[in-house]
């Protein structure tokens, strides 16, 4: 068990070095083939871990103090790292880090089998496939660390390989442009990242230790000095990796100018990194400095989900479009969290999931329109998509409804159970002030309604006369149909069987 | 003797060479002050010594010490000064400024 | 290939909901859960249940579906594949709604009625009115929506449950209650397209009329009443929700009217028709009483049979004729082509408008009859005032219908002997109307394939009258059959004279359309440009700001870099005797 686990995380690392070792003459496609026997090896894995989780560790709704309810931790490993420092090597995985993991794997796995046939301009395969092996082995780091040290670096660790992939595979019409973004990206997150772990010391200053499990089982009680300022630091520090609005600016720069498996990705597990810090380490080690703050995540979030919506109106690229909506459903998922309800925890995590499949498949599908027209300018590309690549519009049409939460498929329930949170939050909150925000993220919705089908408006219907075919638009190819059928398979899957996952997470 | 004499020569040498050294423009004399000014330590060291007298002498040893490192420093620095002067044709540390911070950046 | 496979699918599938309609007939009503999971003291899953109600749409939806994807096999040649697809998925989405036992089911078919609905009216993606309808209808109906999970929530926190078979009213306090239901009729609203969601449903018709049909006369729009029907108890154990029902039903149905009586263009005509015959529904729904709900059922029954039916004619028309603007239909009847050519359609079609008038003998004159015969009975012996309104309001609604009705027929199909042979009133719709004559050769009458549905609706048009046994209160009937007779009355004499006065506020639908363009749209489309604005100008300031910052500094730090060794000596011997000062100062 903890050695499926170990596997997972040192596979693709080892694999990466061997990649870079490796001599100059591997082909691209035989270094995608390598990266995706690789990840297809650690997604094996991860299912693997999936069966024998249950439960959620430590945590029992906040309301009631938490610790009563210890489940145990699956594949543990835990030895001495930096003993004078007092951090450990200890990683394991439980009910709510398990679908992530799976969900990392799985999208890191498309992404190697995507690049089998369709590669950046730039080329330089070899170096791209060992970079996205990297991040996958950081994330699950990240998503497995039971220690704040260890999860902080790994936090780290997905930056530098996520900078180079925006900075070299990125847009290549527009160097500068590409570069800015970079920059932009892991400043921001950096700075995040600093402050995250102040909040780290400070907790480690109250309570001793760096240790989630123990944490979560004694956690540092208190609402104002000490652990409210490292709850303020911990969640703006994660906020810019969610990205909650107003610190969401890096995120439409990074997304427009990556790669198509870059906005991947950056989209499906990057941004999850964020929502889990909060709800592993925020929520159950801070309690009452956590709801001292909650309102205001809340708040902001509700922000989020507005502005967001808002702005995707605006958009004229297909690409930005769909990273504004990012912040919009992140800003759901920030809601459903503060909300620290049972629905809303439960929404949050589903709406994670959701998220990075169903984003995962619209940056897929503005990736392969982007390829065919050369640019993701709505303008540039024209109109009538139904007519010129009839598959991919009506894939890009299911895309955007399972992304305005259409009953039915994945995108709902999150959003369904953020929503219930919200009207009925934890005892602590002031109610009314969540009724506010729950009416005001349900006229979000339509908002997400109304952008999504702008979209679909200015893109895939339109006179055939006035934007004739290009010659060399092809429609869907064989590789896109087997990359993105997962995706789509989980989309419905997700939708009309729910308790697929929320059976997992059972009675917070 | 009181222990200030020697150290009120230290301090008026050791000003003399910070003087020498951040003014004058010949290297030369920019070594020399840099003499002046080991020197002034070592007097400081010898004149500690004296007065502190450990039985095992440390001051004195490291006024040797420090003699032969400044012996070293200086073969090393006219080194460098007879490669400005083979470089430059002159000998002038004002105008000797390789190392200015030039208005094109670089990134 | 693809394309058959679907046309098989869809015909085979409506079919196979018309064979489980008569398999459950007759069974006892039972429930079964599925797919359940717990979040917190609540449960997330679905069930599904038998019941009279179930049966009964079941067999509508079964019906209405079958003759729309015959009629449709003709009527539509290109994207076939997706049409009869979502036209599947749409009867599949309405019959699970039908049968949802839980309110998260029923929501899921709810608006993936919506989405299919969205789809199919912009199935005609080059027109621009299509585009603009079709995210009308699914933005208004989404909004509407929002206030249906809203309802959701506020009833099921405060039943402790989300099955509709356990929801009981007298177990929920009665604040919950009432908000819990008017949060669910903004949904009902939106979804049946009455004031003040009504503007979306006029605006879907650009979309293929057996879709129309389909969903905008005979599921989709009645799901609203049938979810009324479903929840009854909990909705009259609100009294100022029946209230409110009450007012927006007799509201409605007037405005919808009165819009209908100015429209010139059938389907629009239709359309107008359809909300106010659905305010009709709820009108006999928020009587609260066993009888209203029966009539409003039987009216949602003849309704989708006669509306079906007339939409359907109204697709012969379009196919066959090329539109169903009333100026171009003019252009054939002055020359007295459309009857004689069109002439299944024409019979067919004038028994779907007499049974939406409500002339004596045919389906919708019994159903309206059991609706104002319930309104009497509520007002009369219970003395309360919204029988009486209800009652006043669809007696007004019936003879504005027989006008409207009146009006179409007659200037769809008959030559004005005033007018000699000009276009009349609609002239100024379109100037070259005179000199365009139309090839009249061509036109012929629709394939079989399109008339046999209409037939058999047709023959429900008027046998659907006749199942619920005759129990006619005479001065009720007598009193109808006068009201319509003040209705067509008046077209006809206007007809005769060749004119159709259409005052402006009723040709601009009370100009709601540009009302809400105003209130929302607008200020939507200025709001999203300050978002965008706001996130380069500001947000992003500061963050471009914080790197300008930095790269400031250090120009200015470069300038210390002179290059004078000396100067760097002197600074750091300055800093040296400053750190010595500081560190005296700090030792004492």
């Amino acid at each position: 068990m903890n050695a499926i686990l170990l596997g997972i995380l040192a596979l693709p690392l080892l694999a990466a070095l061997a990649l870079w070792a490796l001599p100059i003459a591997l082909g691209d496609r035989l270094a995608a083939l390598y990266g995706a026997v690789v990840s297809g090896l650690v997604l094996v894995g991860s299912v693997l871990l999936w069966q024998r989780t249950e439960g959620w560790f430590a945590y029992s709704g906040v309301q009631q103090r938490l610790g009563d309810s210890m489940r145990p931790l699956a594949a543990v490993t835990d030895g001495p790292w930096i003993p004078p420092l007092g951090v450990r090597f200890h990683i394991g995985v439980d009910s709510i880090s398990v679908p992530l993991i799976v969900l990392t794997a799985l999208l890191t796995f498309l992404c190697c089998i995507y690049s089998l046939k369709i590669t950046p301009r730039i080329g330089r395969m070899r170096s791209l496939i060992a970079l996205l092996l990297v991040i996958e082995a950081g994330v699950i780091g990240a998503f497995s660390a039971m220690d704040l040290v260890l999860f902080f670096v790994c936090f780290e660790i997905v930056l530098i390989p996520m900078w180079l992939i925006i900075d070299i595979w990125g847009d290549d019409h527009d160097r500068a442009g590409r570069k800015r973004a970079a920059t932009t990206f892991v400043l921001m997150t950096v700075f995040g990242s600093a402050l995250m772990l102040l909040g780290f010391l400070l907790v480690y200053r109250q309570a001793g230790t760096f240790d989630l499990v123990q944490l979560t089982n004694s956690p540092v009680l208190g609402g104002h000095g000490v652990p409210l300022a490292a709850a303020l630091l911990i969640a703006v520090g994660l906020a810019v990796k969610v990205p909650l609005w107003p610190l969401h600016i890096w995120l439409p720069d990074a997304h427009a100018k990556a790669p198509t498996v870059g906005s991947v990705i950056l989209a499906g597990v990057l941004l999850k990194l964020g929502t889990y810090g909060l709800i592993r380490i925020l929520v159950p080690v801070l309690p009452d400095a956590t709801v001292t703050i909650a309102p205001y995540l809340a708040g902001f979030s509700t922000v989020a989900i507005i502005a967001g919506s808002l702005a995707c109106l605006g958009q004229t690229d297909v690409k930005r479009l769909i990273a504004y909506s990012s912040v919009g459903h992140m800003g759901f998922i920030g809601l459903g969290i503060a909300s620290l309800s049972e629905a809303g925890m439960q929404g949050a995590l589903f709406a994670n999931i959701a998220h990075g499949i169903i984003t995962g498949l619209l940056f897929f599908l503005a990736g392969a329109i982007k390829d065919r027209h050369d640019t993701s300018d709505l303008r540039t590309i024209g109109r009538a998509l139904y007519a010129r690549l009839p598959r991919i519009g009506a894939l890009l049409t299911f895309a955007c409804l399972a992304s305005l939460g259409l009953p039915g498929l994945a995108g709902f329930w999150g959003e369904m159970l953020i929503l219930l949170g919200a009207y009925n939050p934890a005892d602590s909150l002031p109610r009314a002030t969540y009724l506010v925000f729950m009416v005001i993220a349900g006229l979000g919705t339509v908002l997400t309604a109304a952008y999504f089908l702008r979209l679909i408006r200015n893109l895939c219907q339109g006179d055939p006369a006035d934007n004739p075919a290009s010659a060399f638009a092809v429609d869907l190819s064989r590789i896109e149909l087997i990359t993105w059928s997962p995706l789509v398979v989980l989309t419905v899957l997700l939708g009309v069987w729910p308790g697929l996952l929320l059976a997992q997470w059972g009675n917070l | 003797m009181p222990l200030v004499l020697p150290l009120l020569l230290a301090v008026v040498l050791f000003c003399l060479g910070v003087y020498g050294v951040l003014a004058r423009r010949n290297a030369v004399t920019i070594l020399m002050s840099l003499e002046l000014m080991l020197n002034a330590v070592n007097l400081n060291l010898v004149a500690f010594d004296a007065w502190h007298l450990d039985g095992l002498a440390t001051g004195q040893t490291l006024a040797v010490f420090v003699i032969t490192l400044a012996a070293a420093e200086i073969g090393l620095g006219l080194a460098i000064v007879l490669l400005l002067f083979r470089g430059h044709g002159h000998v002038d540390a004002d105008a000797a400024r390789d190392l200015v911070e030039h208005e094109e950046s670089p990134t | 290939m693809i394309a058959t496979v679907w046309r098989v699918a869809g015909v085979g599938f409506s079919l196979l909901l018309i064979l489980i309609a008569g398999l459950l007939y007759g069974v006892a009503p039972e429930q079964t859960s599925f797919l359940n999971s717990s979040v917190g003291d609540l449960t997330i899953g679905f069930a599904v249940r038998t019941d009279d109600l179930t049966v009964l749409l079941l067999a509508v939806v079964g019906v209405v579906a079958t003759c729309v994807q015959v009629y449709s096999l003709s009527y539509l040649h290109e994207r076939a594949a997706s049409y009869h697809a979502l036209v599947t998925l749409f009867t599949a989405a309405m019959a699970t709604v039908v049968v949802a036992d839980s309110l998260f089911l029923l929501l899921i078919g709810w608006e993936v009625m919506g989405a299919c609905s969205y789809l199919l009216i912009s199935h005609y993606w080059e027109r621009r009115d299509a585009r603009s309808g079709a995210v009308k209808a699914f933005l208004m109906t989404r909004l509407g929506d929002v206030g249906f999970l809203f309802g959701i929530f506020v009833l099921g926190v405060g039943a402790g449950t989300f099955r509709i078979s356990e929801l009981d009213p007298a177990q929920i306090s009665p604040g919950v209650l009432t908000a819990g239901t008017l949060l669910l009729l903004v949904g009902v609203v939106g979804k049946s397209a009455q004031v003040p969601l009504q503007t979306w449903l006029p605006d879907a018709m650009p979309g293929p009329s057996p879709v129309s049909a389909l969903i905008h006369a005979a599921t989709m729009v009645a799901a609203g009443v049938f979810l009324i029907a479903r929840l009854y108890d909990v909705f009259s154990a609100s009294a100022t929700t029946m209230t409110v029902l009450a007012v927006i039903a007799c509201v409605t149905m007037l405005f919808a009217a009165l819009c209908a009586m100015a429209a010139v263009e059938v389907k629009r005509v239709l359309a107008w028709s359809t909300v106010s015959q659905l305010a009709i529904m709820f009108s006999a729904l928020s009587l609260g009483t066993q009888e209203g709900r029966h009539a409003a059922l039987f009216h949602l029954v003849t309704h989708a049979a006669f509306k079906g039916l007339l939409f359907l004619c109204a697709g012969v028309l379009l196919h066959q004729v090329g539109s169903a603007a009333f100026v171009v239909l003019r252009r054939y009847t002055r020359r007295g082509k459309l009857r004689k050519t069109l002439r299944v359609t024409f019979v067919t079609m004038t028994i779907g408008l007499a049974a939406l008038a409500g002339v004596p003998g045919f389906a919708g004159f019994f159903s309206k009859d059991t609706v104002l015969e319930a309104a009497w009975e509520h007002a009369h012996k219970d003395g309360s005032a919204i029988g009486w309104v209800v009652l006043a309001s669809v007696g007004l609604t019936a003879a504005f219908t027989a006008f409207y009705c009146a009006r179409l027929w007659l200037w769809v199909f008959f030559r004005t002997p005033a007018l000699a042979g000009a276009m009349g009133a609609f002239e100024q719709d379109d100037p070259m109307a005179d000199l365009e004559d139309p090839d009249t050769s061509k036109l012929k009458e629709a394939p079989w394939l399109m008339l046999g549905p209409l037939v058999l609706l047709a023959v429900a048009a008027i046998g659907l009258g006749y199942v619920d046994g005759l129990h006619l209160n005479w001065v009720i009937a007598l009193g109808s059959t006068v009201l319509v007779l003040f209705g067509v009355l008046p077209a006809y004499s206007l007809w005769s004279r060749g004119a159709d006065p259409r005052p402006v506020v009723l040709e601009r639908e009370f100009g709601m359309d540009r009302a809400y363009h105003g209130l929302f749209v607008v200020p939507v489309r200025w709001l999203s440009k300050l978002s965008v604005l706001g996130d380069r100008d500001v947000i992003g300031a500061y963050v471009r700001a914080v790197g300008r910052s930095g790269t400031l500094a250090s120009q200015g730090f470069r300038l210390l870099q002179t290059g004078n060794v000396q100067t760097y000596l002197t600074g750091a011997v300055v800093g040296v005797v400053a750190l010595a000062i500081l560190a005296g100062v700090i030792a004492r």
